[in-house]
């Protein structure tokens, strides 16, 4: 298509349609990206729908001049719009078409004078303006736009450098706002504002035309985040091939028919191959026949990008390819108060840091960390106030070492059973004091009591019990109470000494060497003789103890 | 004559009576199962709602505001230029309800428009409304009628509990709940608002105690031993039986308290909250 140096009214609707289209297209890139306001990720549905809305206002009205069409658009947006992305755009749109006069057709000057005013008009609308957001991509593609114009008055080129404007302020985006720093992704809002004037400018470039459009030109990818469907090849492959004379092209010819994204480079004796497959097993055969393979790596693409998803961690490339958001790792942000707790078992671990814990040390009963290890720990932590929960009585002397070889301000407090740890952990608020969560902490302490099901490892007689090695055994608060063959029938003597009249729920954390099944069923079993009590059970994966009991 | 008209948006969650009785204008938001939109309380009540939900338990319904064509309309509706417009919404922090709102006055610049963020949600924003509505009913001015409203937004107690902790999670709605998400462990914390936001109270473990622990709160927080001059209410999304419960409770340790608001958690705030959602909210003026 020849370069547009105006656009009519009918270039217009073309252009909006096509636009709109390519939103739609678009749509789930831009839903990925969503973090803020709110991680609800539906930024892109909601945008493309209010700009579907507003694009089909243009199909009612039978007048050929932008200005209409330009006023028509806004009406359709402010009743279509969408969620909060939806309301702004519908700023954007009716600030646009406050500029338009009553014009026929847009020159560059006209052009760069709508697209400032969208911005202006989006200010104006926002309660509350946040830069790093699609407003700052607005504004300063909206500047752009006007020097663009004073350079030349040429719509195409007004828009063009418009757009290079938009991308590099959207990529600019998580300089400004820390939550899209910290997920490693740009603005949402604004990536949706850049696609709808990438469409536009790719209608007027003849790239795409009016809603004609199924593909996304790969030279937009948004890093990282790909649809599923959307991956045709699955295994990024990627080794080098070292030889003497390797044939690039035949290798190219048949990597082709194989996959995509292919890429083949190298001198002859060394050649790098670069290619997305389903097959990359063929790839791999098909090069071995020119010399060996170094360097081989394989990656599933889809497996890749539900973690990216997943995880809100996307980053987005553009075709100006000069700049380009990388994903960041999240990094420990320095807390006032954090908490180092110790604790056996993958669940239990888990369950700690799903309750605040921020460094949990692996060990227990027969494990115990050394002074060095807690140290190590509470250095580590991402706080000036540490508070250690030691969760075992020999533990506790250990930890209690801890606050005479630190600069940093350490509270221990006595837990000495994984119960008690995992009850403190629930009362800890990291918005409060560290002397209140202490005091909470320890007071949450008191309301729990605790059973642990382990085996004897000796021959012994303790409170009038024989107990023979291998025996199970049942203890409550460290002292042994209970003794016998079976594990269930061990942990129901147990519980039956815990419970009270003021026992409220009772939880079950079981061990490495317990099947999910059998604590189900012992749940179950335990259900029916107290119907009253709420109860849990969890897999805490603990070595040693077939079960920790938890009685609040 | 001139009057003076409040609207709402649909998130008060008050009972029909009580919006009919006090003339309230209402502007729904929009739910939204997949691709599927309803309006709230006209395409989709509470009922139908929480029968959804459990239709389609995979799918985690998502909100939306009103378009400011929307306001546009309602207020050309039920006011002229003369009118004074009140226009009293769910908090601006956990809806952009109030932007739209606003665009729409900026749309219309002859009428008279105050748009006013209650900094509430569900009934904890109704009751609000009601105490406007009630003043308004008496004739007050529109100073007088908002001066009243921040004195019951002052004196306003709320805490709620949840039945898990997925809806709030998944919609992303969590303001400073958040340390409460994520835990392994069912918790079922005590939750309130704070500045227009979901805050975290305490983590509590058992649906049992949470449900004593809103009672305590509440007679903590309000430092009311009769409940002679209390006005109290209770919400609740598809847990009629507690929130019966919860009322019963409350008729205990507040002997002299009057008529206790009753009301279904809507479809926004349901779809935020999930069902077997039960919250108090508590005022005395």
């Amino acid at each position: 298509m020849a370069n547009v140096t105006k656009i009519d009214g009918d270039t217009f609707k073309q252009m909006i349609s096509a636009a709109s289209s390519y939103l739609l297209d678009n749509k789930e890139r831009v839903d990925a990206l969503n973090v803020f306001p709110v991680p609800d990720g539906d930024t892109g549905t909601n945008m493309s729908l209010t700009f579907k809305a507003a694009s089909e206002e243009l199909g009612k009205i039978s007048s050929q001049k932008v200005s209409d069409l330009a006023q028509a658009l806004a009406r359709g947006a402010l009743m279509g719009a969408r969620g909060n992305s939806g309301v702004i755009l519908s700023q954007l749109l009716r600030g646009f078409a406050n500029e338009t006069d009553a014009l026929e057709v847009l020159d560059g000057v006209a052009l760069a004078k709508c697209l400032n005013g969208a911005s202006k008009m989006a200010y104006r609308a926002v309660i509350k303006p946040v830069e790093g957001t699609i407003l700052t991509v607005a504004r300063e593609a909206g500047e752009a736009a006007l020097r663009a114009a004073r350079e030349k008055n040429d719509a195409q080129h007004v828009l063009t450098n418009f757009l290079t404007a938009a991308h590099e302020s959207l990529n600019n985006t998580p300089k400004q706002l820390p939550v899209l720093r910290e997920a490693g992704v740009v603005d949402a809002g604004g990536a949706g504002y850049v696609v709808i004037w990438e469409g536009a400018v790719k209608f007027l470039t003849g790239d795409i035309k009016a809603q004609d459009l199924v593909k996304v030109d790969d030279t937009t990818t948004f890093a990282g985040v790909l649809s599923e469907e959307s991956i045709e090849f699955q295994y990024c492959t990627e080794f080098l091939v070292q030889g003497d004379n390797i044939p690039q092209e035949d290798l190219k010819d048949y990597l082709a028919d194989i996959g995509d994204s292919l890429i083949v480079v190298g001198d002859g004796d060394l050649v790098k191959i670069h290619v997305h497959t389903n097959n990359p097993g063929l790839a791999l055969e098909k090069a071995v026949n020119y010399g060996q393979l170094l360097k081989i790596k394989i990656e599933n693409m889809i497996e890749q990008n539900k973690e990216a998803v997943s995880s809100g961690k996307a980053g987005w490339t553009t075709e100006s390819g000069a700049v380009e958001f990388k994903s960041t790792q999240k990094k420990d942000v320095e807390q006032e108060l954090g908490v180092v707790t110790v604790a056996a078992g993958e669940g239990i671990s888990v369950i700690m840091q799903s309750l605040g814990a921020d460094r949990v040390i692996s060990g227990g009963q027969t494990m115990n960390p050394s002074t060095a290890d807690i140290l190590d720990a509470v250095e580590n932590c991402p706080a000036q106030n540490v508070i250690i929960l030691p969760n075992n009585k020999n533990i506790v002397t250990t930890a209690e070492q801890v606050p005479d070889v630190t600069e940093k301000n350490v509270f221990v407090i006595k837990s000495k059973t994984i119960p008690q740890g995992i009850k403190a952990l629930l009362s800890y608020d990291p918005d409060m004091s560290a002397e209140d969560n202490v005091k909470n902490m320890k007071d949450a302490i008191k309301e729990v009591k605790t059973g642990e099901v382990t085996f004897a490892v000796r021959d012994t007689n303790m409170n009038g019990m024989q107990i023979a090695e291998k025996d199970v055994i049942g203890l409550i608060e460290g002292k042994i109470q209970t003794v016998g063959k079976d594990v269930s029938g061990v942990v129901k003597e147990l519980v039956s000494k815990l419970v009270d009249e003021n026992s409220a729920i009772l939880t079950l954390y079981f061990g490495a060497d317990i099947e999910e099944d059998a604590a189900k069923e012992l749940v179950d079993e335990l259900n029916e003789q107290y119907p009253d009590l709420e109860m849990e059970a969890y897999s805490g994966n603990q070595p040693l103890y077939y079960y920790l009991i938890s009685v609040e | 004559m001139s009057k003076t008209v409040i609207v709402i948006d649909s998130t008060a969650d008050l009972p029909k009576s009580i919006r009919e009785e006090l003339d309230l204008h209402i502007v729904p938001l929009n739910v939204h199962f997949g691709t599927e939109v309803f309006r709230d309380q006209v395409d989709l009540n509470s009922q139908s709602f929480y029968a959804k939900l459990k239709e389609n338990k995979s799918m985690i319904p998502r909100t939306s505001q009103p378009s400011p064509a929307q306001f546009v309309d309602v207020y050309k509706q039920v006011a002229s230029s003369d009118d004074q417009i009140i226009s009293f919404h769910i908090s601006n922090k956990a809806s952009g309800t109030i932007q739209s709102a606003l665009i729409a006055k900026s749309l219309l610049p002859e009428y008279n428009i105050e748009v006013i963020d209650s900094e509430g949600l569900s009934i904890h924003y109704g009751m609000q409304v009601i105490e406007m509505a009630k003043k308004a009913r008496e004739g007050a001015s529109v100073e007088e009628i908002l001066k009243h409203r921040e004195l019951v937004k002052k004196n306003i107690q709320v805490c709620f509990t949840v039945e898990t902790l997925e809806y709030i999670h998944k919609n992303g709605r969590i303001g400073s709940a958040s340390a409460f998400l994520g835990t392994v462990l069912s918790i079922k914390p005590i939750l309130s608002i704070e500045n227009g936001m979901v805050s975290g109270i305490e983590k509590i473990r058992g649906r049992k105690r949470a449900l004593k622990r809103l009672v305590e709160y509440i007679v903590e927080k309000t430092a009311d031993s009769t409940g002679e001059n209390l006005y109290l209410g209770i919400v609740q999304g598809d847990a009629m039986e507690e929130a019966d419960a919860l009322e019963a409770e409350l008729r205990k340790v507040f002997p002299k308290v009057g008529s206790i608001l009753r009301a279904d958690m809507g479809p926004i705030i349901g779809a935020h909250a999930g069902p077997g959602t039960v919250g108090i909210v508590a005022y005395k003026i």
